[in-house]
């Protein structure tokens, strides 16, 4: 076994060893041996004896040249030392530098040196272990990867949470609510809080919480222990909440709506009825004189105001189906204008059109739209003080086009800013309250929404949004039939 | 305790200090940077001291001592003030030469000029000179050792040889820490013999009066004694012509400022700062050692006005200092001349190392050579380098060591003007450098060979240094207009 580290070391240090002190010892022999030569040589007097002098002379010498081989053996030996243990130190060096840095996480390492002893075979075994090492982590990666993929996929706010309050995992949907809705972070603390110290046993449960300001959120969660860990799942459902309250609002306007059709069919047949008769007594019986006519035309005038109350109604609850087309934005507005120019001419109200030319077209059923239009320009115009103006101008939101009617009316007040589409809530003393009702009816039928922004003494502007091309409105109503 | 064998121990102690300050050079190495320039790492107090050590050598302590002993002050401005104001140069090089990331002195050349042609004569010039000089150095303080050890020339050679081979051994760490050591031991040894020679006097102002009075040969033997007044006068009363105490400016001034080590100690500085710092703080140490050895050598001058008899007038400090000072403080100064030597040595011995590898063997050679390579051909080199210079200096040629005084010149000459355009110059060519090192070298060459034929003329008082350097010179300009012109 010539290749063991330990001949390497031993060696080399034996012949550095044995050299030095042979060269040392040489000198010392030689030297001895010249002064001993010398003394013998010297010439020997009976009564003087041997010359002190002398002799110290040369063993001083014979010192010096012995202190002065041995700097030379020993800058030898020490350069030779040198070599032999940067000969090991240095693959060794290498070796660790490499460790460092795969401890760094750095595997892309190269080992330059190549040697046959057990260094080399540390260096093979350690360039195998790398690549093992480097083969799990990439494995681990993947599963880490993909966990966090999924983690991070569903639609719940995830915390995974310690019996010491920390957060282990914080998942991406949860970090987005925490960042946007210091509401829900302030809940999940005090909610792991309470749960941990006992004061929420329950595990599994939805509330509704309220910021300072007053809005509410409405938050499901789930707590489910795992390990020495816990597992808090949680949603913020105020969206579904509202939606299924929505809904429920929805049904029963609805039903409303379908009890009124059902009212209005049995009232307008009647209604006919008293229409007939009424104009067979006009004929055969009524004189024609002020008081008689003025009676029949208010009886006529109210008959017609209950017909189109029914006819509203009709619209309301039963809207006929829509045929949507691409129509130009700007020609059906300036169509529809004429209709209500007795009405803002009166006011003298201008109207102000601003339509982009990338808003021009919608995708909408046109007699609906225009139907629409006309019932939001009358109220805008019934809200408008004289002198003033209405703007109608569009902006485009993603995939819809949205349409803003502005007047610089009284406003709504905040108050009734959510009952503005029930069927029958009017402020107006000759409004029915079905206008907006039939808007939102025809919107809705359309693919679109309709929401209002207003504030009293300033003014309103309605807004309601279309699809603008056919992919949309496909996807539109995918989206609400899924 | 006998002279001999008291020197040797201090001799022991040093070997000791080279052996525990050098052995980590070779650990602290990973790399060709770190061979090279330490890995561009060095801060102030270790590029001071390496800066100081290399330039204080041997002929530093030896030759500057002999020509104050026998000129008295006008050898300050033929060799200190000239020396100071090359370092003015370097102060400003400092600043610039950090920009290039180059690890040897010719690699310069080819980084800004792209020319592989002043790359390989930068180089080739470097190792003749440096070998020649570390020769003069080995020699100096063989000679030195030899008289005041009295041990055989050729041991005290050998010594200072393994002494040179293990410090550079390690690169340049190596290098810089065993000249943190050496800096030590030369500023402790020229204090030493200064304070000796002054209270030796009572005082300075006795050598000064002393000093005003010497009228006596400077050496027995010689045939012209120096004037009264002339020790205190910068022209020691005409035995110096002040022509050329001027002119020797473009050998020893420009010499320096062109020395391929000053670059070196600051492409290895940890950065710009630290390399004007190097500078400044060297000449202040530097200024501190000369003015004990001025002091002490015209002090010496005033106790002996006239030395015995000698071979070699490097001699006369240590041969006359040891007659009258006790064993400890000779043996001091002994051990100052030897890190003066090694300090020296072994920092041209690298360069020849890392020129020869770096510009001359990698650019000739095809395959691919790694850091490893690298670093165990440097070994050879300094190994091959070394032992050249040590067979040299066993019986050197009369006209080798006269090259050898001759090598600041030859780089005043040659490198200046193309180190300092390249640095300074945007517009520079490689051609116009190129025809100032050739021109500059062999004008230089040129008049060191006319010389001997011009004995008592003028130019004999001239420092060859002015002519080639004004050659050079001109050349630079003649062949940058011609690349001006071709540009345009």
């Amino acid at each position: 076994m010539m290749r063991s580290i330990e001949l390497k070391i031993l060696v080399p240090f034996l012949a550095i060893i044995i050299i030095s002190l042979g060269v040392v010892g040489s000198v010392s022999y030689y030297g001895s041996y010249k002064i001993f030569e010398s003394l013998i040589k010297q010439p020997f007097y009976a009564n003087t004896g041997i010359n002190a002098d002398y002799i110290s002379n040369q063993l001083l010498e014979l010192q010096k040249y012995t202190i002065l081989v041995a700097i030379i053996a020993i800058i030898a030996a020490a350069q030779l030392t040198i070599f032999f243990s940067y000969s090991l130190a240095r693959p060794i060096k290498k070796l660790a530098a490499a460790c460092d840095e795969v401890s760094k996480g750095n595997f892309n390492i190269t080992l330059d040196y190549s040697r046959k002893d057990e260094i080399g075979i540390l260096k093979d075994a350690f360039i195998r272990m790398t690549a093992k090492l480097q083969e799990h982590i990439a494995k681990v990666l993947e599963i880490t990867s993909l966990n966090q993929k999924i983690i991070d996929g569903v639609n719940y706010g995830i915390v995974v949470f310690t019996r010491g309050r920390k957060k282990l995992l914080v998942n991406r949907l949860a970090s987005h609510e925490f960042n946007n809705y210091p509401i829900i972070r302030e809940f999940v603390e005090n909610l792991i809080q309470d749960f941990l110290s006992g004061k929420a046993p329950i595990s599994s449960s939805s509330t509704m919480i309220n910021d300072k300001n007053g809005s509410s959120k409405f938050v499901e969660y789930d707590i489910q222990p795992s390990e020495d860990n816990f597992i808090l799942c949680f949603s913020d459902i105020t969206e579904k909440e509202r939606f299924k309250q929505k809904m429920e609002y929805i049904n029963r306007l609805t039903s409303i709506g379908e009890m009124s059709a059902a009212l209005a069919h049995e009232i307008r047949n009647p209604l006919q009825g008293i229409k007939s008769c009424l104009q067979v007594l006009e004929t055969r019986f009524l004189s024609a004189d002020d008081t008689s006519t003025a009676l029949l035309n208010l009886i006529y005038g109210e008959i017609k105001r209950i017909n189109n109350i029914i006819s509203d109604l009709l619209n309301y609850a039963r809207p006929s189906e829509p045929k949507p087309e691409y129509i130009n934005l700007r020609q059906e507005i300036e169509d529809v204008l004429p209709l209500l120019a007795h009405l803002y001419n009166k006011k003298h109200i201008s109207i102000k059109i601003d339509i982009t030319p990338d808003c021009n077209n919608i995708f909408i059923d046109k007699s609906h739209f225009k139907q629409i239009l006309i019932n939001l320009l009358s109220n805008s115009i019934h809200a408008s003080q004289e002198n003033t103006e209405i703007v109608i101008f569009t902006t485009k939101n993603k995939d819809e086009i949205v349409l803003s009617i502005r007047d610089q009316g009284k406003g709504i007040p905040e108050e009734y800013l959510e009952k503005v589409f029930i069927p029958f809530f009017t402020t107006e003393e000759n409004g029915t309250g079905l206008g907006l009702s039939v808007v939102q009816s025809l919107v809705l039928k359309n693919h679109g929404h309709i929401w209002i922004q207003s504030k009293s003494g300033i003014g309103t502007t309605i807004n309601f949004a279309f699809p603008f091309d056919f992919a949309h409105f496909v996807r539109y109503y995918d989206k609400a039939i899924t | 305790m006998n002279q001999s064998v008291l020197f040797m121990l201090f001799f022991l102690v040093y070997t000791f200090l080279m052996i525990y300050s050098g052995r980590s050079g070779f650990y602290d190495t990973y790399n060709v940077r770190d061979f090279f320039v330490a890995g561009n790492s060095l801060g102030v107090f270790l590029s001071t001291a390496t800066f100081v050590a290399t330039w204080f050598s041997a002929a530093s302590f030896l030759g500057l001592g002999s020509s104050l002993y026998i000129y008295g002050v006008s050898s300050i401005i033929y060799s200190i003030l000239q020396w100071f104001a090359g370092a003015i140069f370097l102060f400003f090089l400092a600043s610039r030469i950090k920009d290039y990331d180059i690890l040897t002195f010719s690699e310069f050349f080819y980084v800004r000029f792209n020319s592989r042609l002043m790359q390989f004569s930068v180089a080739f010039l470097m190792i003749v000179s440096y070998i020649l000089y570390i020769t003069m150095q080995i020699k100096g303080f063989g000679l030195v050792t030899e008289m005041l050890l009295n041990i055989p020339y050729d041991a005290a050679i050998l010594l200072v040889y393994l002494y040179i081979l293990y410090t550079t051994f390690g690169g340049l760490y190596s290098v810089v820490k065993t000249d943190a050591v050496n800096t030590f031991i030369i500023v402790a040894a020229s204090i030493s013999f200064g304070l000796f020679i002054i209270r030796a006097n009572h005082g300075v102002a006795n050598i000064i009066a002393g000093a005003a009075n010497i009228n006596t040969l400077p050496v027995s033997g010689w045939e012209t004694p120096t004037p009264r007044g002339g020790l205190l006068d910068i022209s020691c009363g005409g035995l110096q012509p002040p022509i050329y105490l001027f002119t020797s400016f473009f050998g020893w001034g420009l010499g320096l400022a062109a020395n391929p080590q000053y670059a070196i100690r600051m492409i290895s500085a940890r950065d710009k700062s630290v390399a004007r710092k190097m500078v400044i703080f060297s000449i202040a140490v530097l200024s501190v050692v000369y003015a004990f050895i001025i002091a002490g050598s015209i002090g010496l001058r005033v106790l002996i006005p006239t030395a015995p008899h000698i071979n070699n007038i490097d001699e006369i400090i240590p041969s006359l200092f040891s007659g009258i000072a006790p064993g400890y403080s000779v043996g001091i100064i002994l051990i100052g001349i030897i890190a003066a030597s090694v300090s020296t040595a072994n920092s041209e011995l690298l360069l020849i190392a890392n020129s020869f590898t770096n510009d001359i063997f990698k650019n000739l050679y095809f395959g691919q050579l790694d850091d490893d390579r690298m670093l165990f051909l440097n070994r050879v080199v300094i190994a091959a380098a070394g032992t050249v210079s040590l067979i040299l200096s066993f019986n050197p040629p009369i006209k080798v060591i006269e090259f050898g005084g001759n090598i600041w010149g030859v780089f005043a000459s040659s490198t200046f003007i193309p180190l300092y355009a390249g640095v300074f110059m945007k517009k520079a060519s490689g051609h116009a450098v190129e025809a100032a090192f050739f021109a500059g070298l062999t004008s230089y060459l040129l008049f060191l060979a006319t010389i001997p034929y011009l004995a008592n003329s003028t130019p004999n008082n001239i420092h060859p240094g002015l002519f080639a350097f004004a050659v050079s010179g001109l050349a630079f300009i003649i062949a940058q207009r011609r690349s001006n012109d071709a540009k345009h």
